[in-house]
């Protein structure tokens, strides 16, 4: 999983993609393009096939959506073959969820200033990579920090929050256990039982399951 | 004097470029009568100065009629002087020659006078002042009637196949017609006389030539009875030496007649020029109490009193500031000495001018009246209105600016405070592991996640500042993110459009921000909190609604904030307590 990975760097801010692209090598990645505009990213693309983009939303000319936009033309001509991570300024939970809804592998949602996090970064990108789904845990809190009358998420016991709040930042069964220092099972329990509690129709594959969990967060 | 003339097309000149086609019409054909009825009737004999008086009189009072009516249209003086001389000449042909032209003009002579007596009984309106004026008028007319025909009778028997009377008779009756008739124009002088003396001493000096001129005129009509009154045996002979002096003295009179006439039409107007005079001299401060006295003064009326509705109370207000009820008001309008007049605006009242009833005889004088004292009347309201909003919105003003120093001094506290702070001690951190190698690693580790948190505050300062999320996607967004952030349960209802001023969306945003704090400052036993927003037909709209405990001030300093700032955008902002508790905050501006 640690193999080489093929990089593009799309970010109009120098000096940030400069460190980015530090970042990335220092893992012994290939950075395979480095552009400041959306047309440039999708000719890279185009041309050189990596095996992730990492795209700045606010690009020019316009500083409004082009990374959104490119994001989209990307999925349409590549699908899934090509993982994409997003980087925004701002956090919006609607949209963090159209992402996942237009393509479930490898797809990652974090806050800009994340980069400045290199350990946290890098293993982002190590994950969209291999097509998993990050999503910033920023958004993650600021959904369950909602305070909601009669909430039902007051059902769930302390390491059940854990274990949600890890579901709705993408991560695997396998990850999940790893970082809360529990057995697979132990996880998977933790798993049904949230689902009970929540009410949640269980979900068919892994990768649903993040935009389902984020959509009951969002919708509560 | 530059510029465009200031006179109004009142002025004689004016008036009579303005209607030169009739004017010359009308002149043209009192010269040619004028011609030709001396030709005829009086056939130039001599002392040529007869027909030239004579001649002269008539084209006087065309003449005169033509300049009152150009420069007054409005005035029908004008026009019955000019009708007077035309029939001022129709009595000269009864000095000819030939019978039909003396038949006519013995008949019809003399109706000038009628139209004189009806102009000045009238002067300056239309018809004749008063019951008694109007009574004298019908008398008159049916008296001239009666003569005429009583004279074409007795000229001309065989023409009209009359042989009822013996001749002698017939001339009887024609004489006592001359002298009731004579009576009957001697009473409209009398008339005239004591009205003249009636009006007001302000206003005198605009009937006074016309009514004067009339009254004495009208003596000397009926000093052509004198010859009447002699034959009949009822006046004393008292000789040439008298009559013919006398004779010529009234003639002279009649000369006058026309010019006073003339004069009293262009002076009427005059008092509409006073109109003007009232507006310049109440200057600067078209107040009600400078036009109560500007008024009086214009109208020759220091008996003009001006009633103001005092639209609180629901009555009329007079000058000290007492009450005047309903009923006084219609007893006044009752009081045929008064004239009366309702101000209104639109359906609702203004005020009540209380006059001489010698108002009512000038209607454009009333007008131009009563237009003024509306003018001022809504002057003043607006000028009140213009005060009061000017010192609220200085006060707003002020207010804001102290907000905005308030706000830059706590934004300047917490960089000092906080992040100066941090950043200082993260730096001596780092600078005391320079000199220890070994705790080098440590150093830079603690160090880095210490800048980490640092992101994260200036993060939040800058939300503090200005929200992103606003700028970047939109209102619906800012308000939801702020919503998220409540301690206190919120559900959100949007329906916005994206449009919106940045100010506007910037001043929705900051509304729901603080009010969501307020909420979880001071209600904190509410259960929840709603936040809607919409922008419906060019305004934005938002409510936010708790059901805490209630109480909360819209002067307490937060939420007074926030009302500037709504209405420093023209907005409206309300807080209210709800019946069963809580609270609802709502602000409405334009898009």
């Amino acid at each position: 999983m640690s193999g080489m990975l093929r990089i593009a760097v799309a970010d109009d801010n120098v000096l940030l993609r400069a460190g980015i692209v530090r970042l990335l090598e220092a893992e012994g990645w290939m950075v395979c393009a480095e552009v400041g505009t959306a047309e440039e990213l999708l000719a890279a693309v185009r041309r050189d096939l990596p095996d992730v983009a990492v795209v700045d939303i606010r690009m020019p000319p316009g500083h409004a959506d082009e990374g959104i936009r490119a994001t989209h033309a990307i999925r349409e001509e590549f699908g899934e073959r090509i993982a994409v991570l997003v980087l925004s300024q701002y956090l919006e939970p609607d949209f963090a969820m159209r992402l996942l809804e237009d393509g479930q592998r490898g797809v990652g949602y974090l806050l800009k200033d994340r980069v400045a996090d290199a350990a946290t970064f890098v293993d982002a990108v190590r994950r969209v990579a291999a097509g998993g789904q990050v999503i910033d845990p920023v958004i993650v809190s600021r959904l369950l920090n909602r305070r909601r009358r009669q909430d039902p998420l007051d059902e769930l016991t302390a390491r059940e929050r854990d274990v949600l709040a890890l579901m709705a930042e993408g991560r695997s069964n396998q990850s999940i256990a790893e970082r809360l220092f529990l057995a697979p099972k132990t996880v998977e329990a933790y798993i049904s039982s949230i689902f009970v509690k929540l009410a949640l129709e269980p979900v068919a594959t892994d990768h649903r399951r993040v935009l389902a969990v984020l959509a009951y967060l969002q919708a509560r | 004097m530059n510029g465009p003339s200031r006179q109004p097309s009142t002025d004689v000149r004016t008036g009579l470029l303005q209607r030169r086609r009739p004017v010359l019409l009308i002149a043209s054909a009192g010269v040619v009568l004028g011609l030709a009825v001396e030709h005829i009737g009086l056939g130039w004999l001599q002392p040529a100065w007869i027909p030239i008086a004579d001649i002269g009189v008539g084209w006087l009072m065309i003449g005169c009629g033509l300049m009152g009516a150009a420069a007054r249209p409005g005035q029908p003086a004008g026009g019955r002087l000019v009708l007077a001389g035309f029939l001022w000449f129709v009595g000269t042909i009864m000095g000819s020659e030939s019978q039909l032209p003396r038949t006519i003009g013995f008949a019809f002579g003399g109706y000038y006078d009628l139209v004189l007596a009806w102009l000045a009984l009238s002067f300056p309106g239309r018809w004749p002042v008063g019951r008694p004026a109007r009574v004298v008028l019908v008398a008159m007319l049916a008296l001239f009637v009666a003569q005429t025909i009583a004279r074409l009778v007795m000229a001309a028997p065989d023409t009209f196949g009359v042989t009822l009377l013996d001749p002698d008779q017939a001339v009887t009756i024609v004489l006592w017609l001359d002298v009731i008739r004579a009576a009957s124009v001697v009473v409209a002088g009398v008339l005239m006389a004591v009205r003249l003396v009636r009006t007001p001493p302000l206003g005198r000096p605009f009937v006074a030539p016309v009514l004067a001129a009339g009254a004495i005129a009208t003596v000397a009509g009926g000093f052509s009875a004198q010859y009447a009154l002699q034959t009949l045996g009822l006046f004393p002979d008292v000789g040439d030496a008298i009559v013919i002096p006398l004779a010529w003295a009234f003639n002279v009179i009649r000369v006058a007649v026309p010019f006073a006439i003339l004069a009293g039409v262009l002076r009427v107007r005059a008092a509409r020029t006073a109109i003007v005079g009232a507006v310049t001299e109440m200057g600067e401060t078209p107040t009600v109490t400078a036009l109560r006295s500007s008024l009086a003064t214009a109208l020759g009326d220091p008996t003009l009193t001006i009633l103001i509705w005092d639209a609180g109370r629901d009555y009329f207000v007079d000058g000290s500031g007492g009450e005047v009820s309903a009923g006084r008001i219609a007893a006044m309008e009752a009081d045929p000495s008064r004239a009366v007049v309702r101000v209104g605006d639109g359906s609702s009242p203004l005020a009540v001018v209380i006059a001489d009833r010698s108002l009512n005889d000038d209607p454009a004088l009333l007008d131009a009246g009563v237009a003024l004292t509306r003018l001022v009347i809504r002057h003043e309201a607006q000028s009140d209105r213009i005060q009061q909003q000017l010192a609220e919105v200085r006060a707003s003003r002020v207010r804001i600016v102290e907000a905005a120093d308030v706000e830059r001094r706590r934004i300047e506290r917490d960089l000092h405070d906080g992040l100066q702070a941090r950043m200082v001690a993260l730096a001596m951190q780092l600078r005391a592991s320079e000199r220890d190698p070994g705790a080098r690693a440590e150093a830079l580790r603690q160090g880095s996640a210490e800048v980490l948190g640092l992101l994260d505050d200036v993060r939040e300062l800058a939300r503090g500042i200005h929200p992103a999320v606003l700028s970047e996607a939109g209102l619906g967004a800012a308000i939801r993110a702020a919503a998220d952030r409540s301690p206190v349960p919120a559900e959100v209802d949007l329906q916005l459009s994206g449009k919106g001023s940045p100010a506007a969306q910037a001043t929705a945003y900051y509304v729901v921000s603080e009010s969501l704090a307020n909420v979880a400052k001071h209600a904190t036993a509410a259960s929840a909190v709603w936040v809607r927003a919409n922008d419906g037909d060019g305004r934005l709209r938002i409510e936010i609604e708790d059901d805490g405990p209630g109480g909360a001030d819209a002067a307490g300093h937060g939420l007074a904030g926030l009302a500037d700032r709504v209405a420093a955008l023209d907005g409206h902002f309300a807080v209210e307590a709800l019946t069963g508790g809580g609270t609802r905050i709502t602000a409405e501006m334009p898009i």
